[in-house]
């Protein structure tokens, strides 16, 4: 019996190949090579957003998405400890709503360590972050309540959505409050450009939460994912002509 | 005129309907209810699954079954002042399966069977693919320097333009979706409560 | 008046909706149903199974998106009775054996006996991880079904033990458990997937159409009105497909005003600034 599961042979050749290229920068990077990201708008527009709330004396609302501990959760949470230190530093009000009780208690741990961070952690409210309902549109019921009752000023919505997207940046955007939206399923990005003042689109998402978190490896991995890009790049234009000059090595090589 | 839950369930839906008009008391009645009750089914669900995934498996002499019990009871660490740094290790734990788990996924179904099916005899439409998958990969290259950046402004760009035209195809779809929901809940209304449409 | 188009009154909208939504109920406009080729797909798949094959149906949606998904589940459990073909309902979400116990009320004179015809294993936690143990071992996964009956005491579950023994998988997901049996069952046994969506996520599945990882797909309400129509037995879905049309309907002329009325005004403001 063969150690490979049938046809995933090159399937793993990639993954090794991308896992080798994303190492590879985390190295440089450690090494004192930090690559550069491209700016992202959404992401410094948080300030922005803090700024405005600050002087309309009305709170933030932020959700790290819907989803379980998946990328774009980690990505959300990520920004959740930049915009709460933010909102710490400003002497504004944040409110973190919650769906998963996984994520709950991370996000809970990033708000308290982030005014901990500014040296005011007795401004810290353990109210600021609510679990709301893990029931998808009860959650999404009780989250547009918040923003109509607190009357919120913006509204952060980075991590994995489905169709509360649209239900909460609707709400946002009756409010009339800033909003910068961010997610990494497709179906749901439509609503945020639709809606919001910034989206971040796909995987922007997770360089955004690199960036965030200004961790040198985290942005490594990012730079290694370029990487990963370019070899995807090679293959589909590899692949593409040498089917059409009646070659078929690759197309049997990756059905290996 | 249907049963009491069908008036339970018809007066929930007008309540949170009412949101579309302004926010008002009704909804927000109706929207405590609704996270109430989801909280009360989750509860009621959480327990179904310790017992079936956790509590007969070790009554049945399976004692592997202990690690999850562990790692479960180990979020409530949070709880207890000066001791949060446990719930990590069963977050650790999920994230780690988690990933384990979606590798092959990844590797396989998203990435080489996606390459290979672009493989096709050239034509306008297969060219506008392949075209198209570049520049949208290119949009999401994050690192390149400043001289770079300037090289892939335009297909970038061109990137975008695809999106926006797919997200458009989403928006479509989507809005057939939400229209769907909406008849769903009016046929309710309408056959079940009223009664008023055959 | 241009001004005024583009500053309407939200709630006008939602109201010329709800009448072009209701109207058809009250008085259906009876337009003809054609048939999308992804629909037509995953009928033939399923019309050229033999008698006697085994077909997962994975339940796995919310209430929430019943109004779109549950007639097709109906449509779809119609068509597999009809050709005595063996049904597994299970379910990643926790909904599962409820749409289960309503889709085989409402599917008609066929009669299934429990056990032997069909079985519900009902919902089982763990997502991803329960695809792909259950790719290996349905039994050591499940044990029960939802009832707590030992699946092994199943007669129709004896011979159902791996992916290998399913001849075909059909998502019914709002969510994204399409994927995990694509990436755990399509791409590691061959064993062929379907799916049967609400439509946000028809978009995004069709890379898996094109590629042949899905054999075919159903596309929300319009989806199972469609399968209603292939398999001459319309139901639900088509008496709401006139509702659909005409929201589209509204929903296209709001655009088109709502376009006009921004470019005119953004015209007239440059002329104005000029």
């Amino acid at each position: 019996m063969s150690i490979f599961a049938p046809k995933q042979f090159f399937a793993l050749i990639s993954f090794i190949i991308m896992v080798g290229l994303v190492l590879y920068k985390v190295q440089q990077a450690r090494n004192g090579k930090v690559p550069t990201i491209r700016k992202i708008a959404g992401l410094e527009a948080i300030e922005e957003a803090v700024g405005r709330a600050t002087e309309m004396g009305r709170p933030i609302h932020y959700t790290p998405g819907t989803g379980n501990l998946v990328a774009a959760t980690f990505a959300g949470l990520e920004v959740l400890g930049l915009a709460a230190r933010t909102v710490a530093r400003y002497g504004a009000q944040i409110i973190v709503t919650i769906r998963r009780p996984l994520v709950l208690p991370i996000a809970d741990e990033i708000v308290r360590n982030s005014y901990m961070a500014e040296g005011i952690v007795e401004s810290y409210s353990p109210d600021s972050v609510r679990y709301i309902s893990s029931e998808q549109f009860a959650y999404a019921a009780g989250v547009m309540g918040i923003m109509s009752r607190e009357k919120i000023a913006a509204n952060i919505m980075l991590g994995y959505f489905l169709a509360e997207s649209l239900m909460l940046s609707e709400t946002g955007f009756k409010m009339g409050a800033i909003q910068i939206a961010g997610t990494d399923n497709r179906s749901q990005v439509p609503f945020f450009v639709a809606t919001c003042d910034y989206v971040l689109i796909g995987e922007e998402l997770f360089a955004a939460g690199a960036v965030a978190s200004g961790n040198p490896l985290k942005l490594g991995s990012i730079a290694g994912q370029d990487l990963g890009k370019i070899y995807a790049i090679l293959l589909l234009v590899i692949g593409s002509v040498t089917v059409n000059l009646g070659l078929n090595f690759l197309v049997d090589l990756m059905s290996k | 005129m249907g049963s009491i839950t069908t008036w339970m369930a018809a007066i929930g839906t007008l309540g949170l309907l009412s949101f579309a008009w302004k926010d008002n008391k009704f909804y927000s009645i109706c929207e405590h209810i609704y996270v109430a009750s989801g909280a009360a089914h989750a509860l009621v669900l959480g327990v179904k699954n310790i017992k079936a995934n956790a509590i007969i498996p070790l009554a049945e002499g399976k004692l592997l079954a202990i690690i999850p019990i562990v790692l479960g009871l180990m979020f409530y660490a949070r709880f207890i002042p000066g001791q949060m740094r446990w719930t990590r290790y069963p977050i650790a734990a999920t994230v780690g399966i988690g990933f384990g788990q979606s590798l092959p996924r990844l590797a396989s179904t998203n990435f080489v069977s996606q390459i290979r099916a672009t493989f096709k005899v050239w034509s306008f439409n297969s060219v506008l693919v392949i075209v198209g998958i570049i520049c949208v990969i290119l949009f999401f290259y994050f690192s390149a320097s400043k001289r770079g950046q300037r090289f892939l402004q335009y297909p970038s760009r061109f990137g975008r333009i695809i999106m926006m035209m797919a997200f458009g195809a989403l928006f479509g779809n989507t809005v057939m979706g939400r229209l769907s929901l909406m008849i769903g809940r009016l046929s309710f209304l309408f056959r079940d409560w009223l009664g008023i449409v055959g | 008046m241009l001004e005024k188009i583009q500053k309407m009154d939200q709630r006008i909208i939602y109201l010329v909706l709800l009448i072009a939504l209701s109207f058809p109920m009250f008085r259906p406009l009876g337009l003809p149903v054609s048939i999308g080729q992804t629909s037509q797909d995953l009928y033939d798949f399923i019309d050229q199974l033999d008698p006697g094959s085994v077909v997962v149906l994975s339940i796995d949606y919310s209430p929430g998106a019943a109004a779109q998904i549950h007639p097709q589940t109906i449509a779809i459990t119609k068509h597999l009775l009809s050709k005595k073909i063996k049904i597994v309902y299970m379910g990643l979400v926790q909904y599962a054996s409820q749409f289960t116990t309503d889709a085989i009320a409402k599917a008609g004179d066929y009669n299934p006996v429990y056990g032997q015809d069909y079985v519900d294993l009902g919902f089982k936690p763990g997502e991803e991880a329960t695809v792909s143990a259950m790719s290996k071992d349905i039994h050591a996964t499940f044990v029960t079904d939802s009832d707590g009956t030992a699946i092994a005491e199943l007669p129709m579950m004896a011979d159902i033990k791996t992916a290998s023994d399913i001849d075909l998988v059909i998502a019914f997901d709002s969510g994204g458990t399409r994927h995990w049996y694509v990436g755990q069952m399509q791409a590691l046994y061959g064993t062929p997937v379907g799916c049967a969506l609400n439509s946000v996520n028809v978009t995004n599945t069709m890379p898996y159409y094109d590629a042949g990882q899905v054999i075919g797909l159903l596309n929300g309400l319009r989806g199972a009105a469609e399968y209603e129509a292939l398999i001459g037995d319309p139901g639900e879905a088509t008496i709401n497909l006139d509702s659909i049309s005409s929201g589209h309907l509204v929903i296209i002329l709001f655009i088109l005003f709502g376009n006009i009325a921004y470019f005119g005004l953004r015209n007239s403001n440059k002329r104005k600034e000029a």
